[in-house]
């Protein structure tokens, strides 16, 4: 799908949403974890039922810091420590981890990482809100873990995930994917008039858990 | 028929006496220039003792591309005392996006973490 975006957006978005007509392509046989990391750019991944509703209301109360055109975040668990890694460091190995906001006023999100830490280790979870007519510049994500799940808690019409050569992400609300982040270019824009919210997590994708519901969510995928 | 591109940049030249090369050609001061069919590589050459801030191809704000120029001696920057070249290819949207995908390729990120060799 290619589309042409307005002249409110860099051109290099513009370009990439305009002439790119790459989409993901999913080879129609079992695959292990680790050709599922090594060839798949985006898929659902299955985490079981979601109250999303309940946590984009409480997404909407949390505290972001603002950008002037990108997205606001709000940086909710990581490892100790105080300042936000990003997860760029490219070496990182972070053992302990822990809440970054007061968890008092947003039960449903704490309920959530809590069952998602049953599955295997959660490393970063930050929460992000995109303003109408806001975008991200193409960009490539961190190196130390590439791979993260994205869970759209709000996703209007206009909403785009674009990632170069592999098409846009289908997202919906609710309805969890893994991304490689970390090997492929991507860019996002919310061309709505409506606020939109997201959020993603970094886990330790070594863990049996997570190597489980990653290949029981392709297999999902394929049949 | 070749394509054409709009060309844009912010440079500091050292002394007066100064030219902009491309494929060879000079074009100082043209705001237009033609580009090689796709397949090929075209060459942008600031000649003279200058520094490269900015360069925009076809409205396209390269950012810190400028900053992987090739300069005399086979140094890379943005800076040279005669001459500081760039190669691209076009569409400058695919071409800028493929260099700055190589350019954060996991092996290179960890040859510029350790300050060791950076393969181009």
């Amino acid at each position: 799908m290619t589309m042409q975006l307005s002249e409110n957006y860099p051109k290099l978005i513009r370009d990439l949403f305009l002439y790119d007509v790459g989409e993901q392509y999913y080879p129609n046989k079992e695959l292990t974890c680790e050709q599922i990391f090594d060839q798949i750019s985006y898929m659902p991944i299955d985490l079981g039922k979601i109250d999303y509703e309940c946590l984009a209301h409480e997404a909407k109360e949390l505290p972001y810091k603002q950008s002037a055109t990108d997205a606001d975040r709000c940086y909710i668990y990581g490892p100790v420590g105080s300042d936000d890694p990003r997860c760029e460091r490219i070496d990182s190995n972070y053992k302990e981890f822990e809440y970054k906001i007061k968890m008092d006023t947003c039960p449903a999100i704490k309920t959530f990482i809590e069952q998602v830490s049953e599955i295997g280790q959660v490393t970063y979870i930050s929460f992000k809100r995109m303003l109408p007519k806001h975008f991200i510049n193409p960009h490539i994500d961190s190196k130390c873990n590439p791979f993260k799940v994205y869970i759209p808690l709000t996703w209007p019409k206009g909403n785009y995930f674009k990632m170069y050569k592999k098409g846009c992400i289908p997202f919906q609300p609710g309805e969890p994917f893994l991304v490689n982040t970390g090997n492929n270019i991507h860019s996002v824009i919310n061309d709505s008039d409506e606020v939109r919210y997201i959020f993603s997590f970094y886990a330790d994708w070594g863990t049996t858990g997570w190597q489980r519901i990653t290949k029981e969510s392709y297999g999902k995928l394929i049949s | 028929m070749q394509k054409s591109i709009s060309i844009d940049y912010d440079i500091e030249w050292h002394h007066n006496d100064y030219k902009i090369l491309f494929n060879g050609e000079e074009c100082t001061g043209r705001k237009v220039i033609e580009v090689c069919p796709i397949h090929k590589v075209n060459t942008l050459e600031f000649c003279g003792n200058v520094v490269v801030n900015k360069l925009i191809l076809d409205d396209i704000d390269t950012e810190y591309f400028v900053h992987h120029g090739f300069t005399e001696n086979s140094q890379r920057g943005n800076a040279g005392k005669t001459y500081v070249k760039y190669f691209f290819k076009t569409p400058i949207w695919s071409w800028y996006l493929d260099w700055k995908q190589n350019d954060n390729a996991v092996i290179r990120e960890l040859s510029k973490a350790h300050q060791g060799f950076i393969p181009l």
